[in-house]
This record gives structure tokens, sequence and C-alpha cells, in this order.
């Protein structure tokens, strides 16, 4: 087995993250070992009172600066990467198993930059909640190692390669908080559904192998016009597709993802939200819409996917957005919402397939939007929830009047929801604009268009709500103490960044449409 | 030619006052509040004039200093590509000049007028607001430019007219101000709009070539320049308060006076009169009906609000309608094509009127707020320097030589009086004696107006500062002259007043002096013409001319001489009596001629009534009735449903995937043989063509079974599809219902077009003869 030296320099993103993730590691086990015996916070009644060993308070203080510095130093890679392709194809490594193209550059720089500003603000969350180990660290590497893999996958078993790798290691981010049953809860629920959908996944893989006999997408996409009518080879793309609709938590694949994004600590639940929804989706860009869908040549009209997407994408809008009105937790209402969003992002999934190629660049841009505006707006919560006993104050009352108490976290807050409402001038408004633009060049998506703007506007109610309850109510008078917002630099300053880069791309979205638009 | 320049600067240094009051202002003292105001309006006037010295001193007369900010990406819509940038040529320089200079006293002024004000450093942030506002606007290169400018000082003005918003009234005020301007401002931006739809640009220094696009006909027979010169036009009688919008400036007055001076008088009001001057390209397009109407439309404003101001008894609306009449009178100027003398009656009365308010600032200063003049009297004595000020600036504005006002509202007069309007050559001879009768009628109503003015002037000054003190004794024994920060923009207002009109002698006064005098007499008029507006039209011989200064000042003398009878020494008997023997004039007068009632008949009340409807009708009943209780009944019902479905139970959640994956592989396999049964009909004679799968069924990938005469047997069994779809030809005539049914081999599948759900879409029959 050989393989070219330049595939080295090509999966340089890929490599440098493992390794990454694997200094990260050494340094915590050889960080100052000395462990305390008991938890230095209160628990909250409910939660277990086992005492067990925790990291003295701040020696893993260090693990953040080097994490984000790394990643950052990845970020330069994959940004200098783009001027090693040559022509309009990619660039094909390790015998035609990854392609470095353009486009799975920019997905893994999105993920890339999620996770930084993810990063960022987790460290106060984690110190306050005693969670402050350096797996965190290790483990969001590692993942994004696994979405670089999938966002770069040119052959079905490096996208099972992909997908389990990144899903390995939120399985265990969902679940460290330990003192906590609902993290426990999430974390479970999340794997024993999710080893299902993997399994669904892998036969899938199976079946297509079966019928075409090869595993490489650019051998099956020149097939697929004689082998599209075998029943076996369409199960085995319909099972593949449900396995991916699970993974951006679309409906009726969703269930698992409320509860997970609830129960996970918020700054893991960004990172689902945002890294794996990112790279499921540019999973489902490179399986579907390249090699399945072509509008050119009409091959998509042998297969049905588009038309079972279109109804998924109406159930998971509707059913994301009139499920997040009811919700009382923010955070809840985040997760609901970020299904919602899901809907919206398979639009630009259907349009790739019957509009072509302008409408990469606005999916593109819609996730790139949506990405910051997350991880934002968890990195808010995060911060402004936290209670004085170690769990979290998420509910609209307790969020009543935080205008008047933490003004700067309110207006950031602010800015990120009315992104995720579509308001201009804010990313998310021009994410929305280009998506339903480009959609609405076909007259077979108006109807989609028309009920992802219903949808939107019935979203306004809800993100709204959580505004006037900011602003425009007394906190409720209770006995107990109220939330207390941590206070860490590093997290004001992801806020602060994630708050700026939404209102610059509201301002001067054209430079990432540009951008986003050549991402072929 | 042109030179660049950073003319931002101007408008910046206001601009960085205004942050810094208004964001740390609260915390910075008056002290510094008043250093950073007056200093960066300082620093902008010396810019500024630095700037117009290079451009007077070292350009040729055409040229001009530029900045530019975007080239052509301002704004990026579609085709539109609008730049932007600041220009200073002579038009902008005398602009400048005025709104910087007067802007900087004004603002001294109010350091002492406002200095018991909680809200000091508000008031001065708006203020230096409104300065870079009023900066942009004037030193704009294009109309876009402009109109940012424009609509800033609209804001400013409503800030600060509502500035004490505590009180309903001014808060009232403000906002009729902001209505009545915005219906101004739509008018303007039409204009910018439709300017840019003709030629292509809104610059103006590439407007003038272009001018001969506006001269095709556009809309109901007048030429594309006409409509808009129109729209623009809206815009500068909403700003300039111009009839039928000036309604907004009277109440204005609610603001605090430096504002009224400033804004009111000096510097905002007068952007209209700029605005046409600068786009005089597009008003000086024959045949001349944009300039019949904007200086017929200036003259009987200037008649109008010079008779109401009368007989006002408050101190600032008499000021009020006599800048709305003065304004009438420049627009009488860029209307007749006297363009200089508009633009140089600009300049005066912005001294002038400004000193006017000034001094109506000290005395209600005094007077400890009150503004009834009939509550006044005998002022003089108590205040000598805000009096003899106020001496020069009625002199000034009554037009007496050698004042500011003599020489500028008299070169309005000539051009009036001497302005020919072109029109049609079709008008019969009636209409062409009316248009040339058209000048006399202008520079008539001037003339009254003129008189008017003088009158209402003197009876201001007459029952004010001479006579004996009508208030309470309270009143009498606070009276006291201003303190030196305001008394000295007062002096040098006046000194302006009595100086700022010899740059604009006019040349036949010259005539017959040494040629150094001659050259400077011309100055204003050689500072403008011919490289930014044509000059202005002159009554042709000496005498004429002298005529019409002649009777001008005698006009003038006389307006000034019945004020005297009457009010010399206070109101006397015989100004009772006739105001008691002419009671329904002076009740006509003293409501304004019942203008604000009309709106408020015509406009308001239908206006309230159409609200009234709207909110009990469609707010309470439909809103409030109907959709707030269906939406979330809906809504409601439709989240317990799903809250049933998510009760956190994995073994749910899994059999959720796998019948979403059934429904999924289920609902997509069956749109191919639904595609199949879709088909379009055409007919050559018996013949007919069925094709069939919309073109999106590849071939033979289906199986058809066809019944053409819809009797349930199947004519035609196990036909693979083809593109080019199926015939048929029919032995007899009639109408034959088909039915197709599309099988897929692969899938065991299939579709009839007669099923009612997933059938054809339109049912497949077809009529031969």
């Amino acid at each position: 087995m050989t393989f070219d030296v330049a595939d080295l320099q090509n999966s340089a993103p890929l490599l440098l993250l493992t390794v990454a993730g694997l200094v990260l590691m050494l340094l915590d086990a050889f960080s100052r070992s000395k462990l305390v015996g008991a938890p230095y916070q209160k628990k909250m009644p409910a939660e277990t009172s086992e005492a067990y060993p925790l990291p003295v308070a701040g020696s893993r203080g260090y693990l953040m600066p080097v994490t984000v510095l790394l990643l950052l130093g990845i970020l330069a890679v994959v940004a200098w990467l783009p001027g090693q392709i040559h022509g309009d194809h990619g660039v094909f490594m390790y015998r035609d198993m990854l392609v470095l193209d353009r486009f799975g550059l920019l997905v893994s720089g999105i993920c890339i930059v999620g996770a930084i500003l993810g990063v960022m603000t987790a460290p106060a969350f984690l110190r306050a909640h005693g969670l402050e180990m350096g797996e965190y660290y290790a483990l969001v590497m590692f993942s994004l190692a696994g979405m670089v893999i999938l966002v770069m996958a040119a052959d079905l078993v490096t996208v099972f390669l992909g997908v389990e790798i990144m899903s390995l290691g939120v399985y265990v981010l969902a679940g460290m908080w330990r003192k906590s049953q609902r993290s426990a809860e999430a974390a479970m629920k999340y794997f024993l559904v999710g080893a299902f959908v993997s399994g669904l996944l892998l036969y899938g893989i199976a079946l297509v192998y079966g019928s075409v006999g090869t595993t490489l997408l650019s051998e099956i996409r020149s097939r697929a016009p004689v082998f599209a009518s075998r029943p076996l080879f369409y199960i085995g793309w319909m099972l593949i597709f449900v396995s991916f609709l699970f993974k951006v938590a679309a409906v009726p694949f969703h269930m698992w993802a409320p509860d997970t994004y609830d129960g996970a600590p918020t700054p893991v639940s960004g990172f689902m939200m945002t890294g794996v929804k990112a790279a499921a989706f540019a999973g489902l860009y490179r399986l579907f819409a390249v090699t399945l869908g072509d509008s050119q040549n009409a091959l998509q009209a042998y297969t049905g996917w588009v038309h079972a997407a279109y109804g998924i994408a109406i159930l998971t809008m509707t059913l994301g957005n009139l499920a997040a009105l009811h919700q009382e937790s923010i955070k809840r209402m985040l997760a609901y919402s970020s299904i919602a969003h899901a809907g919206y992002l398979l639009i630009g999934l259907i349009a790739m397939a019957v509009v072509g190629d302008s409408a990469r660049g606005p999916l593109l841009f819609y996730l790139a939007a949506y990405t910051v505006t997350v991880v934002g707006a968890m990195g808010v919560v995060g911060w402004l929830s936290r209670d004085l006993r170690g769990g979290e104050r998420l509910t609209l009352d307790d969020w009543a009047g935080m205008g008047q108490r933490h003004p700067a976290g309110a207006l950031a807050m602010t800015i990120f929801l009315l992104s995720l409402g579509g308001f201009p001038p804010t990313a998310g408004f021009f994410g929305k604009f280009y998506l339903f633009r480009v959609a609405l060049e076909k007259p077979s998506l108006l109807p989609l268009v028309l009920i992802g703007i219903a949808n939107s506007l019935i979203s306004v109610y809800y993100y709204l709500r959580v505004i006037t309850a900011m602003y425009f109510r007394a906190p409720a008078p209770s006995s107990e103490p109220a939330s207390e917002p941590l206070s860490s630099t590093a997290l004001s300053v992801g806020v602060l960044i994630a708050a700026l880069l939404v209102l610059g791309l509201g301002l001067m979205p054209e430079w990432l449409a540009n951008l986003c638009a050549a991402a072929n | 030619m042109t030179q660049n320049y950073p003319l931002y600067l101007i408008a910046l240094l206001p601009f960085l006052g205004a942050a810094l009051n208004l964001l740390f202002g609260r915390r910075l003292g008056n002290g510094i509040v008043s250093l950073i105001a007056c200093g960066a309006v300082a620093g902008a006037a010396l810019v500024a004039t630095k700037a117009v010295w290079i451009l007077g001193h070292d350009l040729p007369t055409k040229g001009m200093l530029v900045d530019q900010f975007f080239e052509k990406d301002w704004i990026t819509a579609g085709d539109l590509h609008v730049a932007a940038g600041l220009m200073l040529d002579r038009l902008s320089a005398v602009m400048v000049l005025i709104v910087t200079w007067i802007a900087l006293l004004i603002h001294i002024y109010a350091t002492g007028y406002m200095e018991h004000e909680p809200d000091y450093a508000r008031f001065f942030g708006y203020l230096n607001l409104f300065t870079g506002s009023m900066l942009i606007l004037v030193l704009g290169d294009s109309l876009p430019v402009t109109f940012v400018g424009w609509e800033g000082v609209g804001l400013c003005s409503y800030l600060l007219i509502g500035f004490w918003y505590q009180e309903d009234k001014n808060a009232t005020a403000g906002r009729k101000a902001f209505i009545v301007n915005r219906v101004g401002d739509f008018g303007f931006l039409l204009g910018i709009c439709l300017l840019w739809t003709l030629l292509g640009t809104v610059k103006y220094a590439e407007m003038g070539s272009l001018l001969n696009e506006l001269r095709r006909p556009f809309w109901m027979g007048w030429p594309a320049g006409y409509w808009v010169a129109v729209f623009l036009f809206i815009g500068c009688m909403g700003k300039s308060a111009q009839i039928p919008l000036y309604v907004w400036l009277p109440d204005a007055m609610a603001g605090p006076t430096p504002v009224s001076a400033l804004i009111h008088a000096a510097t905002m009001v007068t952007a209209g009169v700029y605005v046409v001057a600068r786009t005089h390209g597009i008003f000086d397009i024959t045949p001349s009906a944009a300039q019949m109407l904007v200086s017929g439309i200036g003259a009987i404003t200037a008649l109008m609000a010079a008779t109401i101001g009368i007989v006002q008894r408050d101190f600032k609306k008499v000021l009020a309608y006599s800048t709305v009449s003065q304004l009438g009178f420049m627009f009488v100027g860029v209307g007749s094509g006297a363009y200089v003398a508009g633009i140089m009656h600009l300049m005066t009365h912005a001294f002038f009127k400004a000193g006017l308010f000034l001094g109506a600032g000290s005395v209600m200063h005094a007077m400890g707020g009150e503004g009834d003049i009939t509550k006044m009297g005998g002022l003089g004595k108590h205040m000598p320097i805000t009096r003899w000020t106020f001496f020069v600036y009625c002199l000034a504005i009554a037009g007496i030589f050698p004042f500011a006002g003599f020489f500028s509202k008299d070169a309005i007069l000539a051009g009036a009086f001497a302005s020919k309007f072109v029109m049609a050559d079709t008008a019969n001879p009636t209409q062409q004696m009316l248009i040339n009768l058209y000048p006399k009628f202008l520079w008539g109503t001037l003339t009254l107006a003129a008189f008017c003015t003088a009158f209402y002037m003197w009876r201001l000054y007459f029952m004010v500062f001479t006579g004996t003190f009508r208030g309470t004794h309270e009143q009498e024994h606070h009276l006291h002259e201003s303190p030196p920060e305001m008394t000295l923009p007062l002096v040098v207002l006046a000194v302006g007043a009595v100086l700022s009109g010899l740059i604009g002698v006019p040349a036949v006064m010259s005539h017959g002096l040494p040629e150094s005098v001659q050259h400077f007499t011309g100055f204003f008029e050689h500072w403008l013409v011919p490289a930014i507006v044509p000059a202005s039209p002159e009554p042709h011989g000496h005498a004429l001319e002298w005529g019409l200064m002649a009777g001008a000042t005698i006009i003038s003398i006389a307006g000034i001489g019945l004020a005297a009878s009457l009010y010399r020494g206070g109101i006397s008997k015989a100004a009772e009596n006739v105001k008691n023997s002419l009671q329904p004039v002076y009740a006509l007068l003293w409501n304004k001629y019942f203008v604000d009632e009309l709106y408020d008949l015509v406009l308001v009340r239908p206006l309230k009534m159409l609200a009234r409807v709207l909110w009990r009708v469609a707010d309470a009943v439909i809103v409030d009735g109907g959709l707030t209780k269906v939406g979330p009944a809906l809504v409601g019902w439709f989240g317990t449903r799903t809250r049933r479905l998510q009760n956190g139970d994995v073994q749910r959640y899994l059999i959720a995937v796998v019948l979403g994956a059934a429904a999924v592989l289920f609902l997509s396999t069956f749109w191919l043989p639904y595609r199949g049964v879709q088909g379009s009909i055409t007919k050559e004679g018996r013949r007919v063509n069925l094709v069939l799968g919309e073109g999106k069924v590849p071939n033979n990938r289906l199986v058809y079974r066809i019944d053409w005469d819809g009797d349930g047997k199947f004519d035609e069994e196990n036909v693979r599809h083809a593109e080019k779809g199926f015939f048929h030809d029919y032995q007899n005539a009639g109408t034959f219902r088909i039915v197709v049914e599309a099988h897929d081999p692969d899938w065991h599948v299939g579709k009839s077009s007669a099923d009612w759900i997933l059938g054809a879409r339109k049912p497949l029959s077809v009529t031969v003869e």
C-alpha cells in the first residue's frame, strides 16, 4: 500500500487536529495531578452526592489558550490550502479515499471557527460546574478530526469513518457532566439512537456496495443512472439518507435532539448544534447533491430523495418551530430552534439538486451564519444562567430583567436571537435571504419557500419572547438566589467576537457570500 | 479643475463633538461640554475657511475641492451604483462659511442661554450633530449625499424642537415638524429617483452635460425636467417652510431659542433655497413652468406670512412668520433666475435673522421666559446692547440703505421685476399676456410683503424696547442685560448685518466710480457668476433700476413710519382703533388664515377616523377577537400532540426512526409511477398523441396499460415508456376518457391516472370530431 507524499500536505488539517488532540491529552496527563477528594462546590439537592476526585480548580486553565492557539494554527493551514488546489476539481488523496477541495475546506473552516469560539466560552462554564478536565479539549479535537474526514470524504468508507469518529467524541462530551443526571441521560439517549442509526448507515453502505460493486463516490456517480432503478441500490441510499437526517436532527429523526442538546453541558450543546450539523450537511451535500443529484443530466430524476427531502424539510421547519413556541427553558427552546434551522438548511440541499450549483453559496453562507450565531448564543446561555448552587437557571422567569442585571450579556443574546430570527442587519438575515432567493429560481420550490417564510415568522415569536423577558419584565420575586453570571475574560471575548461576526456578516455579507459561492 | 482636500474634516469635527457629548457629556461637567461643542465647531469653521481660501485663491472660478469616499460603490443595488463624496465649489463655499461661523456664534451664545439647563450635554450634542449634518448637506457632491444631510438636519430639528419633551406641547411641535417634513422628503426622494432613471447620475458635477435628456416629454405633456423640479421642490417646500408645508415652522418655536436661531432661521430652513440653486440646471429648463411655480409659491408665501406676522403677539412667532416670509423672498429670487440675489439674501438673512432670534432670546432670558410682547415695553433702558443690536437688525430686515437687507432684497425685487418666463409657443394671446405680467405680479406681491415686513418688525421693536413696561413688578425687578457670552454674538451679528450687504452692491451704484471700487462692488456676483449659476436678470436702464430702489426704500420707510405712529411709546389708541375697525381682517390674520384648522379638517380628522376604524374593527375585533384566539388554540393543540410524542422514552425514539425510514422509502418510490401517469394530449385530426411522464421518466423504465376510450378494457398492454409518447387513431367522433396505468417492474408499484389519490392532476380526456 503506497501513497503520495503530497497527501500528507493536503490532509494537513486532519493530521494536525489528531496530533493536537494527542498533545492536549498528554498535557492534561502531565499537569499537576493532585486531585481534591471532594467537589468544592455544593451540589443540587437532586444530584448525586457521591464525592469523586476532581482536579484543583484552575490547574487546567492553560489548556484553553493552548487549544485556541492550535486551532488558529490549523485554521491558518485550512486558509492556506485552497492555494494548493489547481483547477476546478479537487485533489484526491490516499487512493481516492479523501478529496481536498474548496468546499471541504470551507466547511472545515466553519467547524473550526465554531469550535474556537466554543472553546473560548467553555472553560469558565466547566470550572464553575466542576468539569474542568483536559479530556474536553482533546475530545473536541478528535471530534473535529472526524468532521474533517466527513467533509473531505470521497468514499463511503471514509464517510462512515468520519461519522463515527465525530460521533464518538460527542457521545462522551455530552455525558461529561457526571454529576448531572440529565447529562448522563443526554449522552445515553444520543448514544443508543446514534448506534442504531450507525447500523442503518452501515447497512445502507453495504447495500449500495452490493449493488454497484464500489464504494467510491465518483464511481457510484457515473454508474448511478444504470443502477438507480435497482431496489437494493435505492434502499441503500435511503438508509444512508435517514442516518444523515438523524445527525442533522430532522423530523422525524429528531427526537433525541431536545433531550440531548438540553441535557449536555452548554458549551458541548453549542458544539453539537453547529459543528456536527455543519459536517453532516456537508456529508449530505457530497452524497446526495453531488453523487445522486445533478440538475444538468437529470440524474436526480431517477431517485426520489428530493421528494422525500421536500416533505421532511416542511415537517422539520414546522414541527421544530411549533415545539419551540411553548418552551419555558431557553436552552430547550434553542434546541428546538436548532431543529427548525435544519429544516431551512434542507431547503438549501433541495435547491442544490433542483436549481443547481448556484445554491451552494447560500447553503454554505447559512451554515456559517448559523454556526457563529448559535455558538455565541450558547456561550451567553452558559454565561448568564450559572446558578451559585452549581446548576443552571434557564427559564424565562430566571432571565427576566437580565437587561438590567447584565446589560452586556443581554445585548449579545439579543443580537444572536435576532440573527436566529432573521432580522437585518445580522448574519441570519442574509443567510435566509440568500437561501430563499436562490430557491425561488425554480417555481417548484415556491411552496417550500413560502412555508419557510411563514415558519421564520412563527419563530420570531419565541425569539422575541426571550428579548422581552430580558428587557421588559421585572425579575419575579423569589426566595431563591438569582443566577450569578460567570466572570471570565475569555468567555466575554468569545461572545464579543461571535457578536461582531454576526453583525459584521449582516453589514458586509458579500465577502463571505463570494467565498461560499466560489467553494466548488 | 479639481483638487483633493480633506473636506471630511469639516463635517467630522462636529460629529465627533456630538459623539463625545452625547456619550460621555453627563459625566464631563458643563465647562468641558461647552469647550468640546464650541471647539468642534470652531475647528470646522477654521478648516472650512482655509478650504474656501484655497478655493478662491488657488483655483480658477470653475474649480472645486473634492473629497471622494466611495467611487461608485457607496450604494450598490442592481444597476444602481452611487458614488459618494464631498465637494466645495463657490456655491457651497458661501453656505459652508455661513453655517460654520454662525453656528459657532450661536454655540457660544447658547453656553450662556442654557447655563441652568440640567440636560446641558444633550443639548450641545444635538446642536453639534445638527451642524455636522448641515455641513454634509451643503458639501455633498450628489443628491443622495445631500439627502443624507437633509434627513440628518430633519432629525436634529425634531430632537431639538422637542428638547423639553417633558411638556406635551413641545413634543407635539417636534412631531408636527417631523411629519410635515416627511411629506416633503418623500417628494425629494421621488425627485432623486426620477433623476436617476432619466440621467443615470445624481452627481451635481455630471448632471450639467446631460440636461438635454430632461427636455423630452415625460408625463401629461410636460418635460421630464419639470417633474424632477416639482418633486425636488416639494422637498424644499417642506424643509424651507413654503405654502402649503410651512405650518410646522411657527410651532417649531417651542424649541430653545438658540435652536430657533440656528436651525429655524439661519441654516436648515434655507436648505431648500440652496438645493434649488444647486440644481438650477433642472429648474432653468424652458418652458419655465418650474420657475413660475417656485417663484409664485415664494411670492404668495412671502406676502401671506408677512400679513400674519403683523398681528402676532408672541415674540418668537412674529420672527417665525418673518422667516417664512423671507424664505419666500429667497424662492422668488432663485425661481425667477436671480440666483445670485436669492443666495445673497440667504446670507444676509442668516446674519440679521439669527441676530433677531438671539435678541429675542436675550429679552426672554431677562423676562424669565415670558414671550408675549404685549407684556413687555421699555426694555431698551435695561438692556442697551440688546436694544441697539436689535435696532440694527430691524433696519437690515426692513431694507434701509446701507444695511445688508437693502442690497439683497433690492436685488430680488429687481430680479423679479426683470425676469422673463418662456412658455410653449402654442399659448394664446391671453395666456401670453398673463405670462408677461407674471414678473410684475411677483414684484408687486413682494413689494407689498416688504411693506408688511417693515411694519411688523418695527411694531415689534417699538412694543418691546420703547414705552413703559407692561409686565409684573417682579419681572421688572428682574430685568437685566444678558451676560457677555450672549451679547458678544449679538454684536458680531450686528456688524455682519451692517456689512454683509456690501459685497453685493449692485453695479449701477458704482457707475462712474474708480475701477478698483467697481471691481469690489460686484464681488458676490463675480464669485458665483458665471461658473456656478447664470447671471441674474437686470432691469434695462439705470433710471428704472434707481427707481426700483427708491420705491422699495420709500415703501420700507412708510412701513416703519406707520409702525412708529401706532406703537412708538407703547400700544397707541390709534392702533386699538384700527384693530377694532378691521375686526374681520384682524381675526383672519390672528387665526393665521385658519390654515391649521383647514389641515385639521381635511387631513387630520379623516386620518384619525380611519385609524379609529382600523383600531376598533381591524384590531379589536378581527385581530384581538379572532386571530389571537385561533392561533394559540391551534398551536396549543399541536403543542400537546407533539409533547405527547416527545416523552423521553428512547424506545419510542427508535420506533420513530424506523417508521420515518419506512415512510421515506415508501413515499419516495411512488413518485415515479405518479409522474408516469401525468400526460399531455395533442391532436392531429383523428390521431391523438399522448406524452406521459412530463419528461422526467427515463425511457423503458415504466410499463403502461392504456385504455383509450374509457370503456374499462385496456386497448394496449405492456407497452414500454417512450419519450415521444403514444398515439391512437379514433374511428368515431366523440369525447373519450383516457385511463393510463403505469407500472414500475423493478419496484412492483403501479399507479392509475384514475386514482383519486396521487392520480392524474388533470383528468385525461379528448374530444375528436
